[in-house]
């Protein structure tokens, strides 16, 4: 007689029917409502889990800038000896909570105020409005540009 | 009669269809409310065990190398400047700030992980592995790539799958004669010829055929035999057969997937519908490859019976095509779940349009990784005929049931842990070879959960032994992946050049330095200047396939030689 085969103790269904159904339901409810959330959101750069593959959104090209003030003066950031070249992908591309978290992280190390600038150009090859993300370091408070071409 | 009594006489109808257990009392859950009605039906509807099996293990055996061969290369970016920004703050705000070590790391665990459970599918190592899976791209918006979303959706589906096993998949044979069995295996070989041919990936037959034609002839012939073998050398199977009740049976977890392929491919299809899409300006900035250019070029001068388009009539006609596509896609993969349904065969037609697409987007060159491979492996096991399908899991089951038996039977009692602790030895002692951050750490984690499967072993008073050889084996796979491949180089040339970036030549000189050693295929055929196509381990063979490509194709060595001798002055400038 074969010797039992261990993955047949669980080969039959994991869960009871009525079980299954509910997460089989859930689950789906689940992927359809998640995408929807960023038709309904006013970031329309975050695109991650809406499956907009390929969108005309991601194919904006943008040059970013950076720019902080320290005892009164404002100079720009070289920004490829701060973060890695990815993370400069990801503010070029509007990613905010990319931004908000490099702008807390040049207030906390000793910065007035910090500025981040992405002049964009659409698939076109049309300029957009620049996007500009600023922090006063002293009250911690961000201001992310005005949502558009909606 | 009532609408509700034709309903419930209908579903009496369909239950030979659906309920394929000749002892129901004993394999059957109860069913659903009849309220539930057709959605119930879809949910609960009869799969082949075949696609199940073959779809679970040919899947993760693809993410074990995707996560070794595609992803481990990308780790040195993380931790850089102790700057990450993760996909859930609530993983920032609990973890600390990942490195190259815990993505490494967290890679080949999951990739170990996988392939172990190719081979030994358990429950709790699946939600194991949707969980490491999920946490090596959640950790840091450094992964932003949609599909693997994607394959953590797919792998959450898994931890539902029927675990069939090969001794109950090998019912099959009794209905495929040999000569059916080996049309199965050639079903399978061709698909993987045809796609990987298409995507140009290497292939056994590219190896043997240097000309194209008898190359494309081989192939078609290897499919055809896959398709029409089983179908005209399959024994008849009796109704009720036990093969049967062993082959159909209800798998949620694979119309999960189906519907998750579906919803995908709708919302991609929606996003195209955007006037920038419709219009043809963003697919004309992402379709630059030598295939679209050449379409293009037909479709201007005019193709058959087409007359000839200005380019943006062409690059809109194409725009529009792919949102037909992606909408068929997405009708396709929500009916393939009834294709071994009575009179839904024809549902195989359907496989065209996600197969057309993903064949185009590997031709266009677009950044996505392996998604296109995954997709391609997906749609051939869901939508090819049941018959060929069978045929080719009819082909491998019986081999694979065998080595599970001679395992299990030699693994009993104390031997069992044993088993388990040799795997945990095994992969710690390759590990420690690889020279990458967190392989070790990775290596750590498989030992403790080997560890806990020889504890619910004991508990539970049940074998486990072979996890622990399916674990040695995927060691013993991890470590040629990373080893006899270009990871480690691509791996380290990537931190040179992010070093080199930003002026820490002594860190960048000690990169490139790894990233030479571990140069596996020096010897690259380039087009032109800079176009590089292949690269070799030998440099005559490199010359052989520049030969073969004719004018304009010549070898060069590609390493970091150049480079770090830069830092090598560099470094020496500076301590002087």
């Amino acid at each position: 007689m074969a010797a039992p085969e261990p993955e047949d103790e669980h080969s039959e269904e994991p869960l009871k029917r009525s079980t299954a159904y509910a997460v089989f339901i859930a689950f789906v409810i689940l992927q359809l409502v998640v995408p929807l959330t960023y038709y309904m959101r006013d970031d329309q750069y975050d695109e991650r889990f809406a499956w907009r593959m390929f969108s005309a959104i991601r194919l904006y090209g943008c040059s970013t800038q950076a720019l902080e003030t320290r005892d009164g003066v404002e100079t720009p950031l070289e920004l490829g000896l701060l973060i890695h070249n990815a993370w400069i992908n990801h503010l070029g591309r509007n990613r905010k909570s990319v931004a908000h978290a490099f702008l807390d992280r040049r207030c906390d190390e000793g910065a007035e105020s910090v500025r981040i600038i992405n002049q964009c150009r659409d698939v076109q090859g049309e300029p957009l409005p620049p996007q500009e993300y600023v922090e006063t370091c002293d009250s911690g408070a961000i201001a992310d540009p005005e949502a558009w071409g909606e | 009669m009532s609408k509700r009594k034709k309903r419930r006489r209908s579903a009496k109808a369909s239950a030979p269809e659906s309920a394929v257990s000749p002892t129901p009392a004993k394999r059957e859950a109860p069913p659903l409310n009849e309220a539930h009605g057709v959605l119930a039906r879809f949910v609960f509807g009869p799969v082949s065990t075949a696609r199940t099996f073959l779809l679970l293990r040919g899947t993760l055996l693809l993410l074990a190398f995707d996560c070794w061969i595609d992803l481990v290369p990308h780790g040195g970016r993380y931790g850089i400047g102790g700057f990450n920004v993760a996909h859930f703050s609530v993983l920032d705000a609990l973890l600390p700030t990942p490195t190259a070590g815990t993505y490494v790391g967290s890679l080949i665990f999951t990739g170990l992980l996988a392939f172990a459970m190719a081979f030994r599918p358990w429950r709790p190592g699946l939600a194991l592995l949707c969980a490491s899976y999920t946490y090596g791209w959640a950790m840091s918006m450094l992964d932003s790539y949609q599909h693997h979303y994607l394959i953590s959706l797919l792998l959450f589906s898994f931890v539902f799958f029927p675990l069939t096993s090969a001794q109950r998949l090998s019912a099959l044979k009794d209905e495929h004669s040999t000569a059916s069995r080996v049309g199965g295996a050639f079903f399978l070989w061709g698909s993987y010829e045809v796609l990987a041919g298409l995507v140009d990936l290497p292939t056994p037959l590219r190896a043997l055929f240097t000309d194209d034609t008898l190359l494309g002839g081989a192939r078609a012939s290897m499919l055809l035999f896959g398709f029409i073998g089983p179908l005209l050398l399959r024994r008849e199977r009796e109704a009720g057969a036990p093969s049967e009740d062993r082959v159909l049976r209800p798998a949620w977890g694979y119309v999960s997937i189906t519907v998750t392929c579906a919803i995908v491919y709708f919302y991609t299809a929606v996003t195209k519908l955007s006037p920038d899409w419709r219009n043809g300006d963003a697919l004309s900035r992402i379709g630059r490859s030598e295939a679209f250019d050449a379409l293009k070029a037909r479709a201007l001068e005019g193709m058959g019976p087409f007359d000839a388009v200005d380019a943006a009539t062409f690059w809109s006609v194409m725009a529009k095509g792919a949102i037909a596509v992606q909408l068929v896609s997405a009708a396709a993969f929500l009916l393939a779940s009834t294709q071994d349904r009575k009179g839904r065969s024809w549902l195989a037609a359907l496989a065209l349009a996600p197969l057309s697409f993903h064949v185009g987007a590997e031709t266009m060159g677009l950044s996505i990784g392996w998604f296109s491979y995954y997709m391609l492996a997906v749609v051939v096991v869901l939508f090819a005929p049941r018959s060929a399908i069978e045929a080719a899991a009819a082909a491998i089951a019986p081999a694979m049931a065998k080595a599970s038996d001679a395992l299990a039977k030699a693994l009993t009692g104390p031997r069992q842990y044993v088993a388990l602790a040799v795997g945990a030895l095994i992969t710690a002692v390759l590990m420690m070879e690889v020279d990458l951050p967190g392989a070790l750490g990775a290596a750590f984690y498989i030992g403790a959960v080997l560890f806990f499967v020889g504890v619910f072993a004991h508990r539970r008073r049940t074998q486990r032994g072979p996890l622990g050889v399916a674990f040695g084996a995927a060691a013993i796979f991890a470590f040629i992946s990373l080893t006899a491949t270009s990871v480690r180089y691509d791996y380290y040339r990537f931190v040179g050049g992010d070093h080199r970036r930003r002026g820490e030549y002594a860190e960048a000189l000690n990169a490139y330095e790894k990233a030479n050693r571990y140069l596996v295929t020096p010897y690259c055929v380039y087009e032109g200047e800079s176009r590089k196509l292949e690269c070799y381990r030998e440099e005559s063979t490199a010359e052989r396939e520049a030969a073969r490509r004719g004018t304009g194709h010549f070898v060069r060595r590609n390493d970091r030689e150049r480079q770090a001798q830069e830092m090598r002055d560099r470094v020496a400038r500076d301590g002087a």
